[in-house]
């Protein structure tokens, strides 16, 4: 890859925890339950009795090559290609493989931050940190709770000190 | 970051002011229960008592619920609440980012000593950025309401508020840099085009009015012939429109004293509007075919307006380049002279025109192949070609917007059937995001910037020099901006 491309497309300093891979999995997985659930009570209550047996086994088989996609490449895909850093006042995050999506904030625009944590995240100690902007932005994470708070502490807390004395 | 220990419960008698807020209605649902009870025949039958016990049961179980789950800390920087029983969420706001406080006092609460306050941060409108606290100690409240003054707003910061209309309107208000004539008005309103929309609008208000009161009949006017007609309602139409922008733009005229500009204009609704020139976030030049061949071009002054105070960005009618050269500089003596205002109109038109003959003939080349297919309906050609159109000019707005960096400036600038020049402050950018679709090196910007509300400019780039300096940029405005934030206010222990 060229220079040029390098800059274009900067991974940033800090990466994922590797625990994220194991929440995406379980979301995952919980996601596609959810989907297939929804797909056989479909397939059980609409189809022909006949069709019902081969209708469900689609399902169910659509179900397992979701989860093989979905586990072992795209979440691995999604933890390689998130990082993000906050230096000179702004917090850059970049993701994605085939569209890359870099983001730029200014961090004294950020208007709050707030850290959610749902059931499975807190189970493994993640959570994922909103930033309030004029302009939506997707959340960042899952991170683990103390660098949640970290990000959070140096985003909105020392902020406007640390930049007044500089 | 202080631990979650330090977070605070809401006084223990907000349930008991919540309730007693809420016994009108959970009166209301028990009566309703009861008469189902007698009456269980009464449609809906025994479902009127499942909602009703629904209801009732969410009305006894919220209060204690999010008192119990809602915990808040208030330091002199910042205000953090946390709440949530499955999902948990701690949102925190620095108090410089508050823009709107409300403190409201019901009855119920009012016996107890508490209030409520609502705070918003960015605006009324910004996803995430509303904070309640429902029962807060009065003197908590007031102290916490007054952090968020002292802090918003201060003296140091670099982009003051536009000011209210000053009361005196007939008084000079500094030296005056231009006014215009009757005359100018008249050419910039047609050539801006709103003398068609003002007269259209007024010549139907018109006939309205006619056939109201019975003296008009359409049938009657038909027997003068179609293009006599259609040839009365266009001088009509222009001369109401002509009328219309004079009787607006009345006496437009600019006064510029120390670092303050008024600009005041109008008959019947006068409007004065000061703006200080710190207070300006940048400008929109914009130019037409028709602007082009006259040589003029309006400009749109983007303001730190808070778009709750209901005010808008202030739109200046269509006037000689040379003029809004003139105003741009005075108003902002930093701002590079942008090549719309250097370049005479006709000197550009030809590109429009091209980019409007490609537009046509793209649209025509749609309507006459769909037109050879003898399946289709015979209106899907039409449809088809006023489609692609459409989709070709909202496609020009990207393909011809080109973004660069001067100075402490981002400067947009797109030309294909107008012509229009954005210019944005760096302090005003608050984020900004690229996309790139695979190896491309063609990338998508998206520069958000706040006048008054969010606004985005939308551009590609092929430079990843424009990207570095425009973070670079970034980086050096927000150390400025936050400089600007130190907070004043006493705090509250």
């Amino acid at each position: 890859m060229t220079k040029s491309r390098e800059q274009m497309r900067p991974q940033y300093a800090t990466a994922l925890p590797p625990i994220a891979l194991r929440y995406l999995h379980v979301r995952s997985l919980i996601e596609i339950s959810f989907v297939i659930l929804a797909a056989l009570a479909v397939v059980l209550l609409l189809l022909p009795e006949a069709w019902r047996g081969l209708g469900a086994a689609a399902v169910l088989l659509s179900g397992i090559v979701g989860a093989l996609v979905d586990l072992p490449i795209v979440n691995r895909i999604i933890i390689r290609n998130t990082s993000y850093e906050v230096v000179d006042d702004l917090v850059r995050i970049r993701r994605g493989v085939l569209v890359h999506r870099d983001l730029t904030i200014s961090a004294v625009q950020i208007l709050t931050v707030s850290i959610v944590d749902g059931p499975i995240l807190r189970r493994y100690g993640l959570a994922k940190v909103h930033f309030t902007t004029i302009a939506h932005t997707d959340p960042l994470g899952p991170v683990t709770v103390a660098e949640a708070e970290a990000l959070r502490r140096r985003i909105l807390g020392d902020f406007d000190t640390e930049s007044a004395r500089t | 970051m202080r631990g979650r220990t330090a977070l605070k419960r809401l006084p223990g008698r907000s349930v008991v002011a919540s309730y007693l807020h809420n016994f009108p209605a959970v009166a209301g649902l028990v009566a309703v229960g009861a008469f189902y009870s007698v009456r269980p025949e009464t449609w809906p039958g025994p479902w009127a008592l499942m909602l009703v016990g629904l209801l009732l049961g969410i009305r006894l179980i919220h209060p204690l619920v999010m008192w119990m789950t809602m915990r808040y800390l208030i330091t002199p920087d910042l205000l953090l609440v946390e709440h949530g029983v499955w999902v948990r969420r701690r949102a925190a706001a620095s108090w410089d980012t508050v823009a709107v406080r409300e403190l409201t006092q019901p009855w119920a609460y009012r016996i107890f000593g508490l209030s409520l306050i609502d705070l918003h941060v960015g605006g009324e409108s910004t996803e995430g950025g509303s904070f309640t606290l429902s029962g807060l100690n009065d003197a908590t409240a007031a102290s916490l309401v007054q952090i968020g003054a002292a802090a918003i707003r201060s003296e140091s910061e670099p982009i003051a508020p536009v000011h209210d209309p000053a009361p005196a309107l007939e008084r000079a208000p500094g030296d005056l840099l231009y006014r215009a004539t009757a005359r100018q008005l008249l050419v910039g309103g047609l050539a801006q085009g709103q003398v068609l929309v003002a007269g259209a609008a007024g010549i139907y208000g018109l006939v309205e009015a006619l056939e109201t009161v019975g003296l008009w009949e359409f049938e009657a006017y038909l027997a003068l012939g179609i293009p006599l007609l259609l040839a009365i309602t266009l001088l009509a139409t222009l001369i109401v429109g002509m009328l219309a922008t004079l009787i607006r733009f009345h006496g437009f005229a600019v006064w510029r004293r120390g670092d303050e500009f008024t600009i005041r204009y109008g008959v019947l609704d006068r409007r004065e509007r000061v703006i200080r020139s710190g207070a300006l976030v940048g400008f929109r030049i914009h130019r037409n075919m028709i602007e082009m061949l006259l040589d003029r071009v309006r400009v749109l002054l983007l303001t730190q307006d808070a778009t709750a105070g209901g005010r808008t960005n202030v739109a200046l009618p269509s006037l000689p380049r040379g003029v809004v050269s003139m105003l741009l500089t005075s108003m902002d003596e930093g701002v590079p002279s942008p090549a719309i205002l250097k370049r005479r109109g006709t000197r550009v038109l030809g590109k429009s025109l091209i980019v409007v003959v490609a537009i046509v003939l793209l649209s025509m080349t749609v309507a006459v192949a769909l037109d050879t297919v003898a399946a289709i309906p015979r209106i899907l050609p039409l449809v088809m070609a006023v489609l692609t159109g459409g989709l070709a000019l909202w496609s020009c707005r990207f393909v011809f917007t080109r973004i660069a960096m001067a100075g402490m400036r981002v400067h947009a600038r797109q030309h294909h059937i107008y012509e229009r020049h954005d210019i944005v402050r760096l302090p005003a950018v608050h984020l900004v995001s690229r996309t790139t679709v695979g190896a491309s090196r063609s990338q998508l910007y998206r520069i958000h910037y706040f006048a008054g509300a969010g606004r985005t400019m939308i551009a590609f780039c092929r430079s990843p020099e424009t990207s570095n300096r425009l973070t670079r940029a970034l980086a050096m405005t927000a150390g400025e901006v936050a400089n600007a934030r130190i907070r004043k206010g006493p705090g509250l222990r």
